[in-house]
């Protein structure tokens, strides 16, 4: 009796040993980073200073205080929220459309898959391709608008070279690439809608219109702060695009210096890792406070 | 007389419906399609510029390959072992990708499967609160480990080598917190204790009965797993160091910097290497990758 409880015991113990790889690679890639990290953001530690001295948060007051930090996290939401709404309605247009039983649209999957495929494509060859297809010469862009008749590419627009349009293509990138992996996501959701809800709505004589804003609507909530968290972070996170497409330079007046390419530069460019260790902690307290904020007022919302 | 008019109103009305529903299909239909070719079209142009010299491309967009394929492919670099200044070496990026890729997901999916089999059979004390400590970087935002991550790889001597890339994936939080609900339901907790009573060890018990039961969870992460490792790009360019060793996007980026700027077949060239890895890979797996998202959506 006693002996099987024992055996019992160190037989659950076994499970130390099944998670012990993992938390010593935790402990050495996540939380060593992590804390190295805000350890750094309190010192004025730079390649080309020799030593570095403890400064409180003083690196953190210089940030909040630098035009450049807040230029670049305007840059990021400009980029972000015309990205953000309309790969919203995009993706759960399509997401409803497909999944709507009375229609029965064929080639769902198909569909889905094709909507899918830009997320997959590496970032940095996107970056390329966006470069090629928007230069001003011999880009095809320019070249379909205007033509490539004698005298056409006078009207050509040196798109990259504009503060607007850049930002507007990133963001226009951002949504192309993503709106077919939002609508996967919406999709999921409203399937797990129980079908006897909208039946019982069509005998109450409901209109689609009603049915969306009554029941698929409020219904996919759940799924729709995943994703506006989700893409918050992401954006704030943004670098590979607006790198790979400014060649690392952020851009006409620094229009695709977004927050993360701020961060890096700072960084990686400028040598201040104390001041780049700064700004991704800010970064991460902003995304706290938005999804805390975010959460809480959808929560609200339900009551 | 008048029921007979209301029924054959009715009729019309009913007509009338069906082919609105049917102009709105259609509509539908074209709107669908247009988005497929949004969707499409940018690759299709690359890969037929791929094959045009620079000359043509400069003269405009077309949808009918030319026949410059070989000669751009020429402005690139495929040895293994040397780095030549002039030209890209795609080959040894695609090699550096596929190394760093692969190795980084088979010690994801091992050691994931690992974890999340010790969290979903064992009861042991603080696992819950493991498994909370866990979860909670899932949502991280990426930047928050770069400069921590920099740093370490320099103390650690990884700084400039693949491994700097590979063995951070023994810890894939997300692929363990996947794997915990997919064991949940994949594996019999009876045949454990069955394979227990005859005797087999622990590990022996995951090698041989778990793990080819968790086999699909794990190649369905697998496969996003390799993925976003091929496609990551700020993490190599922050910790390696000679081109000998960059992965293909960090090949990519040096399109629109060098030369290739003013060969454009060459560019789009370039690009379109770096692109059909991944068309392949869409074309087999994506029934996989949609799977895997729904989950996603459903369980968060």
């Amino acid at each position: 009796m006693d002996q099987t409880k024992t055996s019992r015991i160190s037989r659950e113990g076994y499970g130390y040993l099944f998670v012990l790889p993992f938390f010593l690679a935790f402990a050495v890639f996540w939380v060593y980073p992590i804390v190295n990290t805000f350890v750094t953001s309190l010192t004025n530690e730079d390649f080309t200073l020799p030593d570095r001295v403890f400064v409180g948060f003083q690196n953190y007051i210089d940030e909040l205080l630098r035009p450049e930090f807040w230029g670049s996290l305007a840059n990021t939401f400009i980029i972000w929220i015309p990205n953000i709404i309309a790969q919203l309605s995009l993706a759960l247009f399509i997401a409803v459309v497909l999944t709507e039983e009375r229609l029965k649209l064929r080639g769902v999957g198909a569909f889905r898959a094709i909507f899918f495929f830009p997320n997959l494509v590496t970032i940095a060859s996107l970056g390329i391709l966006t470069y090629a297809i928007l230069d001003w010469q011999s880009g095809a862009l320019n070249q379909l608008i205007f033509g490539t008749g004698e005298g056409a590419s006078e009207n050509y627009i040196f798109w990259l070279n504009s503060p607007e349009y850049s930002r507007a293509t990133v963001s226009i990138v951002q949504t192309w690439m993503w709106f077919g992996y939002t609508m996967i996501l919406f999709m999921a959701g409203i399937q797990t809608i129980p079908q006897s809800l909208f039946e019982a709505a069509h005998i109450d004589g409901a209109s689609r219109w009603q049915n969306f804003w009554k029941i698929t609507f409020p219904l996919l909530s759940p799924v729709m702060v995943y994703i506006i968290i989700t893409s918050f972070i992401g954006g704030l996170n943004m670098f590979d695009f607006p790198w790979v497409l400014t060649q690392g330079r952020g851009g006409p007046e620094q229009s695709l210096t977004t927050a993360a390419v701020y961060m890096y530069k700072r960084a990686f460019q400028w040598y201040q890792l104390g001041s780049g260790s700064s700004v991704s902690y800010i970064l991460f307290f902003f995304t706290a406070i938005f999804s805390a904020f975010y959460l809480r007022m959808t929560a609200k919302l339900k009551d | 007389m008048a029921e007979q008019q209301s029924v054959a109103e009715q009729k019309n009305i009913i007509i009338k419906n069906k082919s609105l529903v049917g102009l709105g299909k259609v509509l539908l239909y074209v709107f669908l399609i247009a988005l497929v070719i949004v969707c499409i079209i940018p690759f299709y142009l690359m890969i037929i510029n791929a094959t045009r010299t620079n000359i043509e491309i400069t003269r405009g967009p077309t949808f009918l390959p030319g026949s410059n394929l070989l000669e751009n492919l020429n402005a690139f670099s495929y040895s293994f072992s040397s780095v030549n200044s002039e030209k890209l070496n795609v080959v040894l990026g695609l090699w550096n990708s596929f190394l760093v890729s692969t190795a980084a997901t088979l010690l994801a999916g091992y050691c994931s499967a690992l974890t999340a089999y010790g969290f979903s059979i064992y009861r042991f004390r603080g696992r819950k609160l493991l498994f909370g400590l866990l979860l909670s970087v899932i949502m991280l935002p990426p930047t928050i480990t770069l400069i921590g991550t920099f740093k370490l790889m320099l103390s650690l001597q990884l700084f400039n080598t693949r491994w700097a890339l590979i063995l951070p994936a023994i810890a894939s939080p997300y692929t363990v917190f996947f794997l915990r609900g997919y064991i949940g339901s994949a594996v019999n907790k009876h045949m454990i204790e069955a394979a227990r009573i005859d005797g087999a060890g622990e590990l022996r018990i995951f090698h041989r009965i778990a793990f080819p039961l968790i086999m699909p969870g794990v190649a369905t992460m697998s496969i996003f797993g390799f993925l976003a490792q091929w496609n990551s790009y700020i993490l190599p360019l922050t910790l390696l160091q000679d081109q000998s060793k960059y992965t293909l996007p960090l090949i990519i980026q040096q399109l629109n910097v060098s030369n290739y700027n003013r060969d454009l077949g060459a560019l789009y060239t370039g690009v379109a290497i770096s692109v059909v890895p991944i068309l392949i890979a869409f074309a087999i797996f994506s029934r996989y990758l949609v799977a895997g998202i729904s989950f996603g959506a459903v369980k968060e």
